[in-house]
């Protein structure tokens, strides 16, 4: 079986947009990773909850995967983008779980449920569009978008070529701007 | 192909991400699991030979009992009716729904969205598995038989009227930035009878506030109010309302800054206000604000429901434990005066196996007080028949009941 969260596998990362990289402690050693989760478990979290579109998940998800990065950071503090390698493992934990359970899509049986708290309602074509792709076609657009990543590191993060990138946000793509158009 | 963001798009997406409720993870949260994990590793041999020996002499439940004097009793819910004394507090059934259709993950087909219960499978593709609720909002009876109010809602009042608070877009199809400020949206608070007759609908939406109903009165809403910019811990403004159903008038109870966004249970009688932040209950004095209880209940698990006793003694909190082997559901009850656990309770496990072959996992789905003494427990388990076909919630409620003296 593949070892989808091997810190290796994200090594040939090239950049780091600024904010999403470590933040810099006047050490030798790099960052702590008390640092790192102070910077980062908000964002990854927040980038989980929109691709996985279901808040406590994502919530778990963070959570288990910044303890895998815990574990092993030393290896993980090496690489060029540790935000990106944790958001990975959160989605690879929070996929795999779902493959378990049988959970493909979650919805909410009531709308309250879901990515959006009862005072964001969803209630726009859009929003309900970009919660009825596919998980792996969010999570190509919360990597450029919220974690703002090149086509490059997107591929990298979610171990896909940039080809497969590209295609699945040019799909992702055309069905927000379908719904977009059709709100206005 | 392009590979750019168009701004419309970016700007959607930033707005959904804006949208998520804050991070409420702990540093002392990550180092428990990464503490769990490596005490797992090691010990998972020795304990799968324990819960062996538990099986073969008939005593499961013996694994979890705890220390004090805790006393199971085990209750079927839907299969065989429950004898109980007519409870202090009603146990209503909260739990989502998920579907999947056929197909190989991941898929891009939308799922519908409403149910349709005239249609097979709810309106979804034939094949398709999974769990639902449909019909209104489902209790679980004393007798173990599970009701469904038509009337919808969040909470029940006292006197039987369903309340519930809810978003209404008043300009559907008009594209505008999502978010907590956006315009043309209101949060409408309801009270409904049982035949659905709507006696009060009012906005009760403070722009660029979250705001959640957490407990009535026949006279007053109890909501939390959390302002947008509140991103972590400490929320400044965080605060607890009663709202007059009969003219909207609104008085402060109290800051819940403390808390975790929102009122897990309130319990106005004992006048306390209980929360989860991961698996840490805090309970606040709804009267002066104080806190008076913060309790780590467990290191390595997802602790999201709790309930006051009658007599705001005791508060049991419900756990889901994650693992490699599969998940575990428990019940812990604590003493508040004491801060020492008086039961620590397994209610359901299934293995990773079991998980895959049943589409539907085993999970909490509400949590009452019978009396100061007994606690009512609800969660979901799909009968065995459910690998190939939509279940309902009322079909696959079971229940127990556990004595703490």
């Amino acid at each position: 079986m593949e070892r989808e969260d091997h810190p290796a596998r994200v090594r040939g990362m090239k950049s780091v947009p600024a904010d999403l990289a470590p933040p810099v402690v006047a050490t030798a050693v790099g960052p702590s990773f008390e640092d790192f989760y102070r910077a980062q478990a908000g964002r990854v979290h927040r980038a989980l909850a929109v691709t996985l579109a279901d808040a406590d998940v994502a919530r778990e998800a963070t959570d288990e995967a910044m303890a895998r990065a815990c574990a092993r950071w030393g290896r993980v503090s090496e690489l060029d983008n540790p935000g990106g390698w944790v958001y990975r493992v959160g989605l690879n934990w929070a996929t795999s779980w779902w493959r378990k359970v049988g959970r493909e899509r979650p919805f909410s049986v009531d709308d309250h449920g879901g990515l959006l708290p009862p005072v964001e309602p969803g209630a726009t074509t859009a929003l309900v569009a970009l919660r009825g792709l596919g998980t792996h076609h969010r999570a190509v657009v919360v990597c450029r978008v919220l974690l703002d990543l090149s086509v490059a590191e997107t591929a990298v993060v979610l171990a896909i070529s940039e080809g497969t990138v590209k295609s699945r946000l040019a799909r992702a793509l055309a069905a927000l701007r379908t719904a977009l158009s059709e709100e206005s | 192909m392009s590979s750019s963001i168009p701004d419309d798009v970016a700007t959607l997406v930033r707005s959904a991400g804006a949208a998520v409720p804050p991070y409420t993870g702990s540093l002392e949260q990550v180092h428990g699991r990464v503490t769990a994990r490596r005490r797992r590793h090691v010990l998972v041999g020795s304990l799968a030979s324990l819960l062996a020996v538990a099986l073969a002499v008939g005593v499961p439940y013996a694994l979890a009992r705890p220390d004090g004097p805790a006393v199971l009793t085990p209750m079927p819910a839907a299969s065989s009716p429950e004898v109980v004394p007519a409870p202090a507090q009603r146990l209503f059934l909260q739990v989502g729904g998920f579907v999947a259709t056929p197909g190989s993950y991941p898929s891009d087909d939308a799922p519908p969205a409403t149910l349709d219960p005239s249609k097979p499978n709810y309106g979804f593709p034939p094949g398709s598995t999974g769990l639902v609720s449909v019909g209104g909002l489902k209790e679980l009876l004393p007798d173990g038989s599970v009701v469904t109010h038509p009337a919808g809602g969040d909470l029940v009042r006292p006197d039987g009227q369903f309340v519930t608070v809810y978003p209404r877009d008043l300009a559907p199809g008009v594209s505008r930035t999502d978010g907590p400020c956006v315009s043309d949206l209101a949060m409408m608070l309801e009270v409904r009878a049982a035949d659905g007759s709507v006696s009060v609908s009012r906005d009760v939406r403070v722009m660029c506030q979250y705001v959640t109903l957490v407990g009535a009165t026949d006279e007053e809403a109890y909501l939390v109010r959390v302002p947008s910019d509140a991103q972590r811990l400490p929320l400044p403004g965080a605060k607890l309302v009663a709202h007059r159903f009969a003219d909207g008038v609104e008085r402060d109870v109290v800051g819940v800054d403390v808390l975790s966004g929102t009122v897990h249970d309130l319990n106005l009688s004992a006048g306390l206000a209980a929360s989860l932040a991961d698996c840490r209950l805090v309970v606040l004095s709804t009267s002066t604000g104080a806190t008076e209880h913060s309790i780590s209940v467990s290191s390595d698990g997802f602790c999201d429901r709790v309930r006051l006793s009658p007599d705001g003694r005791l508060a049991a909190v419900v756990e889901t434990k994650f693992s490699d082997e599969g998940r575990e559901g428990w019940i812990h009850v604590i003493d508040l005066a004491r801060v020492s656990k008086v039961l620590s309770q397994l209610v359901y496990s299934s293995t990773q196996t079991e998980e895959r072959q049943r589409i539907a996992p085993k999970a909490f789905a509400g949590l009452a007080w019978v009396d100061d003494s007994h606690i009512r427990v609800a969660y979901i388990e799909p009968p065995a028949s459910s690998e190939d076909r939509i279940v309902t919630v009322d079909e696959s409620a079971r229940a127990v009941t556990l004595h703490v003296s």
